[in-house]
């Protein structure tokens, strides 16, 4: 009979593998990230739309788009190159002195005069609200280009959270293909009781070692925010490079099958079934030379099995983090394994174990 | 009967020195009429002599219309002349104290009233204003403007020589060609202007000797040049244009359920940020005009006034619109901003 923890150690081992190649992928895409420095340019695009007339055709060179985000307050914090990380504090300080451009009238009218002066535009429209709001106080005023340009900064990131999704959805398919991670595959080679039974325990060395797996590689972190740091693009692609590695290497440990080696072989049980049943077009050795069709057909099998993965992987580490704690979880609640040591286990969950 | 200056042969033309009784006869007279600003005390001066000549414009042009939008005037000067004066430049003589005997004892003609007990009724009617809970307008500019407009006085109150009590009076005269010609003249505590004469017995009654009544007229045209002349839509105050071109009309920084709302003005005055104003400095950025000193105003350094721009509402800007939009109106309007100030001082030393 199906042990319903069979199934539960099945998902705990996809979860697993997920998780790992998420963490592949993360490195890859931060890789990139940093290469091309992604977030500096959505940051720096994201703020042009906000701030430059839509009219003009390069809204990156519009004068008033390049006195803000040229402001020492913006550029300030980075280190080289563009910011990918300003404080949205500092883009309305940089705004408003930018408007006030020294005058010595009241700051507030000071500020007025110049929104007034600006050419219609959403950015004019939007303080000229603001203003109004604010009615002739500026600790008013700047509350409320801080919480304007907080939102804005949101939806900058979320313009980034998308791009960063997409690349891992392409980041995810090259690993499926690459590996040969076949999901349907994998979730079967899972059912076998050795590899089965060797799972939970593969699943929590892992989580003992990477303890803040999912906190710290969510890709997704935008090019906003108070706390974090503007770190160096040379210092985000030796960090990307680091973590490659390292989830590399577990990638070699995990107990699936993944890789090239036998991908002509097929479905180890379906291999046998046709092996018994026909005569044996399906070929026993892995080495001997194969028809075009046949590879053709092996790949159109394994295709439904690498989106899966792709797919899988583009829901980023945290996802898998926080999944494959909670399985462990539901698993430390129900019967341990036999060779299961844990002293720390309540012992009414072993009797309970028992039904 | 003949007034004391009907005398054969007596004419004054300001060279004249030393009181008389005849002179005092004679201003108490121009005062009832409304030539007079303010003064009587028997001494024929330069002051005495506008009056006259002013008078004397009145009888040969003035037909009894308004030079603005408030109605003509219930008699016309103009009639009471009968071909006695044809020159407007001269100084007092008989002819002329002929016609100002007739009008004196006409009682078609409105004469202005005057107090038994000016001090009393200038308290009364300064407590009145304190008390008012019409949410027209704020009363503490209504305040300083009384302050800026008739030294808070509703009527003259006597001292020395000086034994004038009547209704004070201010005397605007706007015409170039004619410069003894009054052209308005405000009333009371608000200097209520209006631009016919004489007025009617009805303004008389509602906002000449009624203090309270002057006060509320005050109120509502301060309201009307707020809701009017600042953003529109009869007139924009240029001021205001150039301070605040985003922000729309502001009534008051407090909500209506707030008591500070309209009636906390002093200490928003005191709070906002001050400028200096000097001679010469522009009278909002980008004017070309500049704050100079001119004949009702002899100063134009001012230190310490609250920044008209600085205020959460737009109450500054309705008064210098009271006032016009002159050069004259910078002055009064700093002027109102300092008396808010000043007097949040004085209350602040009575608690």
């Amino acid at each position: 009979m199906t042990n319903l923890w069979t199934i539960l150690n099945v998902a705990i081992g996809l979860a697993l593998t997920y998780l790992v190649l998420s963490l592949v992928a993360t490195a890859i895409q931060e890789g990139i990230a940093a290469v091309f420095r992604l977030r500096a340019a959505t940051l720096k695009s994201g703020l042009a739309s906000l701030l430059a007339d839509p009219g003009s055709k390069k809204p990156q060179l519009d004068p008033f788009f390049v006195s803000v985000f040229g402001h020492g307050l913006v550029q300030r914090i980075s280190s080289k190159g563009a910011p990918s990380y300003v404080p949205a504090r500092n883009i309305t300080l940089a705004l408003l002195d930018v408007l006030k451009d020294g005058s010595q009238a009241n700051e507030f009218t000071a500020i007025e005069r110049a929104v007034a002066e600006l050419p219609p535009s959403p950015i004019r429209q939007s303080l000229s609200v603001l203003m109004n709001e604010a009615s002739g106080d500026i600790d008013v005023l700047k509350t409320r280009v801080d919480k304007w340009i907080d939102d804005s900064m949101d939806r900058i990131s979320g313009t980034y959270k998308r791009n960063v999704q997409i690349t891992m959805l392409a980041v995810g398919f090259v690993i499926a293909c690459g590996f040969n991670v076949d999901s349907l595959h994998v979730a079967k080679s899972l059912w076998a009781p050795e590899a089965n039974s060797k799972i939970v325990q593969t699943a929590t060395n892992f989580l003992a070692r990477h303890p803040a797996a999912g906190k710290k590689n969510d890709p997704g972190q935008g090019p906003v925010s108070g706390s974090q740091t503007d770190q160096d693009p040379a210092a985000d692609l030796i960090a990307a490079k680091a973590a490659f590695a390292d989830a590399l290497d577990e990638v070699s440990s995990l107990p699936i099958p993944i890789g090239w080696k036998d991908f002509l072989l097929g479905d180890p049980k379906e291999s046998k079934e046709s092996k018994d049943s026909k005569d044996s077009n399906v070929p026993k050795d892995p080495n001997a030379p194969k028809g075009f069709f046949f590879i053709l057909a092996r790949l159109f099998e394994a295709l439904p099995g690498w989106i899966m993965t792709a797919l899988a992987i583009s829901l980023g580490a945290p996802f898998w983090f926080d999944l494959l704690q909670g399985l462990i979880n539901l698993r430390a609640t129900g019967p341990k394994p036999p060779r299961a040591d844990s002293p720390e286990t309540p012992g009414d969950n072993k009797q309970r174990s028992t039904s | 009967m003949l007034a004391a200056y009907q005398v054969d042969g007596l004419v004054l033309d300001g060279t004249q020195a030393g009181p008389s009784d005849a002179v005092r006869a004679l201003q108490t007279d121009l005062r009832a009429l409304g030539y007079l600003g303010r003064g009587i005390d028997g001494a024929f001066g330069p002051g005495s002599l506008r009056a006259v000549r002013a008078l004397r414009y009145d009888l040969i042009n003035n037909h009894g219309l308004s030079r603005s939008d408030d109605g003509p005037a219930p008699v016309a000067i103009a009639d009471y002349n009968k071909g006695r004066i044809t020159d407007i430049a001269a100084g007092f003589d008989q002819s002329l104290a002929a016609c100002l005997a007739d009008l004196i004892s006409d009682s078609k003609v409105p004469k202005l009233p005057r107090s038994f007990d000016p001090l009393a009724d200038n308290r009364a009617a300064l407590a009145a204003v304190s008390s008012m809970t019409d949410a027209t307008a704020p009363f503490p500019f209504i305040l300083a403007m009384a302050v800026q407009e008739s030294d808070s006085c509703h009527y003259c109150i006597p001292h020395g020589n000086d034994g004038d009590d009547f209704v004070s009076i201010g005397l605007d005269r706007n015409d170039k060609a004619n410069p003894d010609r009054i052209t308005s003249r405000g009333y009371g505590l608000g200097q209520y202007t209006i631009f016919h004469h004489p007025p009617r017995m009805e303004e008389i009654a509602r906002f000449i000797v009624d203090p309270v009544g002057n006060v509320a007229t005050a109120f509502a045209e301060l309201r009307s040049k707020f809701d009017r002349d600042v953003v529109g839509p009869d007139s924009e105050a240029d001021d205001r244009a150039a301070e605040h071109p985003v922000l729309a009309l502001r009534l008051c920084r407090y909500p209506v359920s707030d008591k500070r709302r309209m009636a906390d003005c002093q200490s928003c005055a005191a709070n906002v940020p001050t400028v200096t104003i000097r001679r010469g400095t522009p009278l909002f950025q980008g004017s070309s005009k500049s704050c100079q000193p001119d004949n009702l105003y002899p100063s134009a350094d001012y230190g310490a006034v609250p920044d008209r721009s600085a205020f959460l509402c737009d109450w500054p800007y309705a008064a210098r619109r009271y006032n016009g939009s002159g050069l004259d109106s910078f002055h009064y309007q700093i002027r109102i901003l300092l008396n808010l100030v000043r007097q949040r001082a004085a209350s602040g030393d009575a608690k």
